[in-house]
């Protein structure tokens, strides 16, 4: 071993000691992550009329390889409709914890309603409360469940603790902000 | 039998067979829509194109042969839909040749042409035989819109196809509703209602591409409507009792067994998350074919609302829930010092075997008196011999003296194939025939072959030779001046039928070869007729078939719950009363000191009366044996929906045995079962045909007469479908039909709206008068109390209502 080889370590140290580190101070700081990246569902809404894409048509439940999701259908008031067409999904709930995202679900929809969101943190206390259901899937919630929890207590708004270049076009009307 | 040759496989295939079921005899496939079991072929579709090819004879009457000798093949110029090809010697079929694949593929992009792609919202998609077909013989690129040398170009045609828009939610009926949209033309459901129930009802109209099923009776006849779901290829006809409840493939299915009626027919119990969904028919060559009754269908809505979910005991005049354990010690504390004798153990009528065992175990080691089972007919229904329903095929002459189509909906289906004269098709590899040769469209109903008798205009009144209405209570008489005719004497008279028409009917009955006679619980009520059944059926050898109001009327008798000399289901008589699964009348509930009963549903009767209510069971989701009114044994299974802690009756039963500080004969169905096996060698596994228990009985009939006015009509709907608000809105308000002659004396006007109270409750119902009634005739739908009797009641005048 020479004094070269020592000096050569050493440089490779020296210059890792003044460059910019590579680990994130997660929470205080946002993951970057991929805008492809499999993390929680969402459903999404037609952008023009509002209404669900959903159709209840249980092709997502089908293709679930862990049996993650449930899909009770109803037929639509045609006064009052919510999602196009004649029937809707009335229950979707989809089990966190049973989840392996794989994005089968978002292949297997026929309308494009079902897609895997980027949002990751959905450590919770309970397993009840990893039964995800449609008012913690739809659009207008941001944020898991636990993250709207904490939001509604302290009166903040939720905190996601990551950043993407770009929300991509699957997820129509998604903001992660 | 024709020997023929199906690709590499000789067959041999019995005369009349079609080439569609020689193709599936010998194990191979072929796409078809048009073709059903049961229904006549017509070749609709165009699907099932195959080559084909036959050996002709020359002049000599020998085959034309080829060099080698053998007979040569002379191949049809065009290919031939199967379905309507017979099969003949020597024929030759290719299903698998190139023309034959794309003749297919062609006629599948025909039948996708204008089908909508809406296959993720219909509730037939994963069941659908349009779905499966076209990815099994479908392209999959479009042939029509393929581009050649880079332009886009339509085949045939100097249009672009648009898909045909048509009314996509017609109701039909409560029950029904029809997709124009997703019609492909196929006709089987025209084709069954003119068929099966006889009833031309649906038909198309306009022609070409703009055609479409259409009916000038909306909503269609309720009774039979329901078999069109099953039967339709596409998502075009739906029950819309399980309207977008789940997915074919989510459906928890349960094979059991309908107990509505006696009949027995097959059913898929369809469950999703504890309740059920739908109920569709399976398929039982020998009993109901691929057919159920409306009531069967879809009279499910009631098992799930309201519920009994726990126990509920009398608390200051309330029922209010309690635990088990609770319902255990006011049960043991009120029962601790009671006499066997002093017990009644009811059951209800679609109570099983195993059930009806221990419940008559019990009753005979209490010494108790009182038990029986709902619905019970004066004449034990197992003393008269009973045929098989296929049987009534071979007959040539049939007396019926009710109204199968509601006292048992598929008997009347049965005597419609009688009458057009079919007899039980062959079975083949792949069971029953899909394109049956020997059936046609409109074929004549041979009416000489049929006399019917009731106390009003029933549904087959309209194919009979000979058919009279009498009035109410005159079955009994009817059938003993007939009996009498019949055995040379002289007839009493018969109010309402001359007695010309009786010897008419005699004379046909004697000169028919094998007769058949079906009675309904109007004769089984009169005991002296139901005799004179029994006693003809043996001198003349007529198969009898009986249509018993309870649903398990024949095997609950053959087990011993019957004990005519007690007081029945409708007299009070025990002081300590459990039912099991039905309310009895309140006059027995109101003379009794403790009323414990074992049920599903809370009724009027119930809340007013009970002391202690255990939840129960329904028969959808009770595991036992049945024995269906052609002595056939056949198997319940439950769905899976019972909720947590309710009881069947073994489980009920025992529960107030132990109360008592007994022992109950068998505490479970296996049990009861294994008793059954040793001292009535009855299996313990079924075949799936069902196993034939037809003891000869010669039970003492249970003497009495009906001393009442009003005739409660017998109905396939019964009173726990009344619960579910469709079933209601379908039926509208019961009807109390009356004879205009006895309107006016009884100062009853068309219209009125009254309230009936009889022993079984109180309905509300709208007067209507029939002038075809017979005089005197006053009806009321019984809804499954009390079917077939005349019982006292009064007339009720509800506010706002005028009489």
């Amino acid at each position: 071993m020479s004094v070269m080889a020592l000096a050569k370590a050493l440089g490779i140290t020296l210059r890792h000691f003044f460059s910019r580190p590579v680990t994130v101070p997660y929470p205080d700081a946002p993951v970057a992550i991929k805008p492809r990246f499999h993390g929680r569902h969402v459903l999404t809404r037609h952008p023009d009329s509002g209404l669900e894409k959903c159709i209840g048509c249980s092709l997502c439940a089908a293709a679930c390889p862990a049996y993650a999701i449930y899909v009770e259908p109803a037929e639509n008031d045609p006064e009052n409709p919510v999602s196009i067409g004649e029937r809707y999904a009335k229950v979707y709930e989809i089990n966190m914890l049973r989840c392996i995202f794989c994005g089968n679900c978002e292949e297997a929809c026929p309308t494009g309603a079902i897609v895997l969101g980027n949002e990751f943190e959905l450590a919770d206390y309970r397993y009840a409360d990893f039964v995800y259901t449609k008012e913690d899937l739809l659009l207008d919630a941001v944020g898991s469940r636990p993250q709207r929890r904490e939001a509604a207590r302290t009166g903040k708004p939720v905190k996601l603790g990551f950043e993407v270049p770009y929300v991509r076009p699957e997820l129509e009307g998604v903001k992660y902000e | 039998m024709p020997k023929l040759r199906i690709n590499d496989r000789e067959i041999e295939v019995p005369e009349g067979t079609s080439v569609l079921d020689a193709i599936f005899h010998a194990g191979y496939d072929v796409p078809y829509f048009c073709s059903e079991r049961h229904l006549s072929p017509i070749g609709a579709c165009r699907m099932c194109l195959v080559k084909v090819g036959a050996p002709r004879k020359g002049k000599d009457g020998d085959w034309i042969r080829d060099e080698e000798g053998n007979p040569r093949i002379f191949w049809f110029p065009k290919l031939m839909a199967a379905c309507t090809t017979r099969a003949t010697e020597g024929m030759v079929v290719d299903t698998l040749a190139d023309e034959v694949k794309k003749a297919q593929a062609g006629m599948v992009e025909f039948h996708l042409e204008n089908h909508p792609l809406d296959c993720p919202t219909c509730d037939k998609g994963g069941a659908c035989e349009l779905q499966d077909r076209s990815y099994e013989y479908g392209l999959f690129e479009k042939y029509y819109t393929q581009t050649q040398n880079g332009l886009k170009t339509v085949l045939y045609s100097r249009f672009a196809f648009t898909k045909r828009h048509a009314d996509k939610h017609h109701k039909l009926s409560e029950f029904v509703v029809l997709d124009r949209e997703r019609c492909i033309h196929c006709k089987r459901c025209v084709r069954y209602f003119e068929e099966i129930p006889g009833e031309e009802v649906l038909d198309f109209i306009e022609r070409g591409n703009h055609t479409f099923i259409g009916s000038e009776e909306v909503p269609l006849p309720a009774g039979f409507s329901g078999n069109i779901t099953d039967i339709c290829p596409v998502g075009a006809l739906l029950d819309l009792t399980a309207r977008f409840r789940a997915r074919n493939w989510e459906f928890e299915k349960t094979p059991t067994v309908d107990m509505n009626d006696a009949f027995g027919a097959a059913i898929w119990v369809d469950s999703r998350s504890g309740r059920i969904e739908r109920i569709r028919a399976r398929e039982h060559p020998e009993t109901n074919e691929i057919w159920i009754a409306d009531a069967a269908r879809f009279g499910h809505g009631w098992t799930v609302r309201d519920r009994v979910t726990a126990p509920l005991i009398r608390k200051d005049g309330e029922l209010v829930p309690a635990s088990l354990a609770e319902a255990e010690a006011y049960l043991r504390e009120r029962l601790a010092r009671v006499r066997g004798e002093e017990v009644g153990l009811l059951l209800a009528a679609d109570g099983t075997l195993e059930e009806g065992y221990a419940f008559a175990e019990a009753a005979r080691a209490l010494k108790a008196d009182h038990f029986g089972f709902e619905n019970a007919t004066r004449f034990p229904a197992a003393n008269l011999p009973a045929a098989r329903f296929e049987e009534l095929l071979s007959a040539e002459f049939a007396l019926v003296i009710g109204d199968p189509a509601e006292e048992m909906p598929n008997l009347y289906l049965r005597l419609q194939e009688f009458l057009k004269g079919i007899t039980p098709a062959p079975r083949y590899y792949h069971g029953t025939p899909i394109a049956d040769l020997r059936l046609e469209e409109r074929m004549p109903r041979r009416k000489e072959r049929l006399a019917v008798f009731a106390a009003y205009p029933t549904r087959l009144h309209r194919f009979a030779g000979i058919a009279g209405v009498y009035p109410p209570g005159s079955a009994g008489p009817l059938v003993e001046a007939l009996s009498a005719i019949l055995n040379g004497k002289r007839p009493e008279p018969v109010p309402g039928v001359p007695e010309a028409e009786l010897r008419r009917v005699a004379e046909r009955f004697l000169a028919a070869g094998s007769r058949a006679i079906v009675v309904g619980a109007e004769v089984l009520e009169a005991p002296e007729a139901a005799q004179a059944v029994a006693d003809l059926a043996r001198s003349k050898g007529a198969l009898v078939f009986a249509m018993p109001p309870a649903a398990g009327a024949r095997g609950l008798e053959a087990v011993g719950l019957w004990n005519p000399r007690g007081p029945g289901w409708e007299e009070p008589g025990a002081r300590f009363l459990f039912a099991f699964g039905a309310t009895p009348p309140a006059e027995v509930l109101a003379s009794a000191r403790l009323r414990v009963l074992a049920l599903s549903h809370l009724d009027p009767q119930a809340r007013a009366h009970a002391d202690l209510v255990l939840p129960a069971k329904t028969f959808y989701e009770k595991r036992g044996y049945t024995v269906n009114a052609e002595g056939r044994l056949l198997e319940l299974r439950p769905a899976p929906t019972a909720p947590m802690g309710s009881m069947d009756g073994l489980e009920a039963l025992a529960f107030w045995l132990r109360a008592m500080g007994k022992k109950p004969p068998a505490a479970h169905y296996r049990e009861a079962r294994e008793r059954l096996h040793e001292r009535y060698r009855l299996p313990l596994d079924l075949p799936e045909e069902g196993f034939f228990w037809r003891p000869k009985l010669r039970l003492a009939a249970r003497t009495g007469k009906d001393e009442g006015e009003l005739f409660l009509q017998p109905t396939m709907w019964k009173e726990r479908m009344l619960r579910d608000d469709r079933v209601r809105t379908a039926l509208g308000a019961p009807r109390l039909r009356v004879h205009p002659a006895t309107a006016k004396k009884l100062g009853l006007a068309q219209g009125a709206r009254v309230e009936v109270a009889t022993r079984y409750g109180r309905r509300d119902a709208t007067v209507a008068l029939d002038p075809s009634l017979a005089e005197g005739a006053l009806l009321l739908p019984a809804y499954g109390r009390g079917t077939g009797r005349r019982v006292p009641y009064r007339l009720l005048v509800p506010a706002g209502g005028e009489a």
